[in-house]
């Protein structure tokens, strides 16, 4: 599946990466396996303020999601 | 009524932002307006060359309104604007101006409060400062979020 990286999570993955997974997992398990992956952003990945989007959608850590979709992974964020 | 909250990619000039906002309250009270400006210098001292802050193509501008939105919901106010760069940003240049209008100056004062701390911890950027030492990302703080909580 596509992911998109925001922030500082692109400086480590890169602004997007296609992401091979077997089967629909959450987004839970494929923050573990990033991080698993990434030891570097493994405290960046397991950020509550990290938050996914799908299809412009804030959407929880239980979230299913597949390959046919686009998950976004955005840092925490800060205006003003 | 109007509530208007946009991003701008350049720069833009915060005087001409409250005299709308001032031409659109005529009959209101009060009108109360904050700009946020790129510091010169970071945290710890050290010098800051430019301010970048990255934006997301939709969701960025989303909850810029949404922002706005909640800030008419909950004050009683009549008008609401809020202007947010994006990009690089020069020390000194304005970031963001946020100004309410309102009968009455309690509820334009807080909601001008409001906004800027739902902007600070909720709008959709991700923002680093750019210097000699390196690049430095920039969330919001503890304060920051507890800021933010007050009105929950």
């Amino acid at each position: 599946m596509k992911v998109r990286f925001y922030g500082k999570l692109a400086d480590v993955f890169g602004t997007e990466r296609e992401i091979a997974i077997d089967a629909p997992c959450s987004v839970t398990q494929l923050r573990s396996r990033l991080a698993a992956d990434h030891p570097q952003a493994a405290e960046t990945l397991q950020n509550s303020r990290v938050r996914a989007c799908v299809d412009d959608t804030f959407v929880s850590d239980e979230q299913i999601v597949s390959d046919d979709q686009v998950l976004e992974l955005l840092a925490p964020v800060s205006g003003g | 009524m109007t509530i208007a909250a946009r991003l701008e990619q350049k720069g833009f000039e915060p005087s001409e932002e409250l005299v709308e906002l001032t031409r659109c309250a005529a009959g209101d009270g009060a009108v109360v307006s904050f700009v946020g400006l790129a510091r010169h210098v970071g945290k710890a001292g050290e010098r800051v060359d430019r301010l970048v802050l990255e934006h997301h193509p939709r969701l960025t501008e989303k909850s810029l309104q949404d922002i706005a939105f909640d800030a008419e919901s909950r004050f009683q106010v009549s008008h609401v604007r809020v202007v947010h760069r994006c990009g690089e940003i020069q020390p000194g240049e304005p970031i963001v101006f946020a100004g309410v209008a309102a009968l009455h100056r309690r509820a334009a004062f807080e909601a001008a409060d409001y906004l800027m701390d739902r902007l600070k911890t909720e709008a959709v950027f991700w923002k680093r400062e750019e210097g000699p030492v390196g690049t430095v990302w920039i969330e919001p703080t503890g304060d920051d979020y507890a800021n933010r909580d007050r009105w929950e």
